[in-house]
């Protein structure tokens, strides 16, 4: 088996680079990689079919990947696009990705790869007893599924390995777990799976592999049959044995093993190795197949409409009865929307008080107002857009006359840095469902739909 | 001595959307070492400070990186209603003044 190399760069639209890619093409990969978003930006970008990261920015990296890839003519792929990985970001990057062949001249065979699944899939997985939570979510009830607003499942290498045998030169896929973006080309080559997963899981985060991220160095992996070994391209960055083997600890519960659709990635007996100031070798690496393959499943509800004001309060006299000021504040909110004939559950509002407590909640250690001043953050969720219009309108009002010492003369005590002071921020979504799904590799070879495109942006020139 | 002295960097980020996880570096080989045999950072000190069960608590030491590892779960699912700190980066705070020797 001849070695495979394959170049890496960080989360798309993040910015890498410009040297380092030059240089790292020149090395000569057979497929450039990289991720293009993740669930930790929250629940907010699959419910309200929002890009995470702008086009402008987007398209920078895209411009130069598909540039270099077509160059040399090898695949450039890339997965959980526009941040969330639903079928609106999907749709959204592959418009980018023909803007940006409009503008450069560029022609591809664009595969683009859906991850969204149906609540009647949802329900027969649970009906059939294949759904089971990770971590304190709940079980998946049917209610739950009848709530969602949108659904999606992680794909594994399958729907990448598809594409690559459709011919794809650009694979634009929706949600996917990061390390089967990149161990695609590495298993058409021959490269066992045991090495293959490892090293698509070290350069998941491209730069992240470098002891020095800041500096954007993309990361070229040169893979055999028994060990992988890495290597920045921008001058003056490292891979370092710490920096290589902190991919696995990344984001992931448990540093040995990395869980996939089709098995786990198994790290117990890697050994890394310093083979110069800048290159790392990993060996021993282990990809540990299921007997029953599952998919992670993401899905998002809402859960009403929410507005926030951010006020500094500095009157010391404030300050001591901060605790005092917050209960009283609390109830005049209640008696506000009580004349508006709200109850209780069309509405919710949330103290954040910067300065105090705002960051660790119960688990601060000092949770006293020490500090000459606080920044308060008042936020109210309403069950529907005009009840959270409604009681925003009071949250300032209320809360800067509340006057607790009866020393302010109908004065106020919220600064505010802004007009206006209430900013409405829209839909709120939850994370409904974070489960797992058994499922089979026929299903999962078609639940994810592919759709090739030709895309030819010689016309446009 | 307290751990924010003996480790080189101390980090916490979300491990999807049901768990924070902590990674504790040590550049010193020594340190980790130390920190590591004397078994100061165990299941039911973790469960005191992040106020869950410690049956609940995972923790790894994690040699190629010379890392403490330790997973909780989180309070609030990630950007759930009652957030305060949607990715988890400052969900290490409470582990910095442990006394490891």
């Amino acid at each position: 088996m001849d070695e495979v190399r394959i170049l890496a760069t960080c989360t798309l639209g993040l910015g890498f680079s410009y040297d380092g890619l030059q240089k790292g093409l020149a090395l000569g990969p057979h497929a450039i990689a990289c991720d293009a978003g993740s669930s930790d930006f929250g629940p907010y970008f699959l419910g309200a079919n929002a890009l995470q990261k702008a086009p402008m920015t987007i398209k920078r990296d895209l411009a130069l990947l598909l540039e270099g890839a077509r160059r040399l003519d090898i695949p450039f792929l890339t997965g959980s696009v526009g941040g969330a990985g639903g079928d609106f970001h999907v749709d959204g990057t592959a418009q980018i990705a023909r803007e940006v062949a409009a503008e450069t001249g560029l022609a591809f065979k664009m595969a683009v790869v859906k991850a969204e699944v149906s609540k009647a899939w949802l329900l027969a997985k649970v009906r059939a007893g294949a759904v089971r939570p990770v971590g304190g979510i709940g079980e998946l009830t049917e209610a739950r599924i009848e709530n969602m607003t949108r659904c999606l499942a992680m794909m594994g290498e399958a729907p990448f390995l598809r594409a690559l045998d459709m011919g794809a030169d650009v694979v634009l896929a929706g949600r996917s777990t990061d390390p089967a973006i990149f161990v695609g080309p590495m298993l058409r080559a021959g490269v066992p799976a045991d090495v293959a997963w490892h090293a698509a899981k070290s350069i998941d985060k491209g730069y992240l592999a470098t002891d020095r991220p800041s500096d954007g160095s993309p990361v070229l992996a040169r893979i055999g049959e028994t060990e992988f070994i890495l290597e920045p391209t921008r001058a003056g960055s490292r891979c370092t044995v710490a920096s290589v083997a902190a991919l696995t600890l990344h984001e992931n519960p448990n540093p040995y093993r990395v869980a996939q659709p089709t098995g786990i990635i198994d790290t117990e007996q890697a050994v890394y190795e310093q083979l110069d100031e800048a290159r790392v070798r990993v060996t021993g690496s282990r990809y540990l197949a299921a007997e029953t393959p599952t998919l992670k499943i993401e899905g998002v509800e809402l859960v009403g409409y929410r507005a926030v004001l951010m006020a500094g309060i500095r009157d010391p006299r404030v300050l001591d009865r901060f605790d005092d000021f917050l209960d009283k504040y609390r109830s005049l909110l209640a008696r506000a929307a009580r004349s508006m004939s709200l109850s209780e559950d069309d509405y919710r509002v949330q103290f954040r008080v910067y300065g105090k407590d705002a960051i660790l909640g119960k688990l601060e250690p000092n949770p006293g107002v020490t500090g000459h001043e606080v920044g308060l953050l008042v936020e109210v969720i309403g069950r529907t857009p005009e009840i959270c219009d409604a009681m925003g309108s009071r949250l300032g009002p209320t809360g800067s006359r509340l006057d607790i010492n009866n020393n302010l003369g109908g004065g106020g005590v919220f600064a505010y840095p802004f007009s206006p002071s209430l900013v409405k921020m829209g839909p709120v979504y939850a994370w409904s469902a974070w489960h797992i799904v058994d499922t089979t590799e026929a299903e999962m070879a078609q639940i994810f739909p592919i759709e090739i495109e030709d895309v030819d942006g010689r016309a446009a020139q | 001595m307290k751990l924010c002295e003996a480790a080189t960097s101390i980090k916490s980020a979300n491990a999807g959307a049901t768990q924070i996880t902590m990674d504790i570096v040590f550049a010193d080989e020594a340190a980790y070492r130390r920190v590591v045999g004397s078994g100061v950072l165990g299941a039911a000190l973790v469960a005191g400070l992040y106020q869950v069960d410690a049956a609940q608590v995972e923790i790894y030491a994690y040699d190629p990186a010379r890392t403490i590892k330790i997973t909780v779960p989180r309070a609030v699912l990630s950007g759930g209603v009652e957030e305060r700190d949607f990715d988890g980066v400052q969900q290490y705070i409470p582990l910095l003044d442990v006394e490891v020797g």
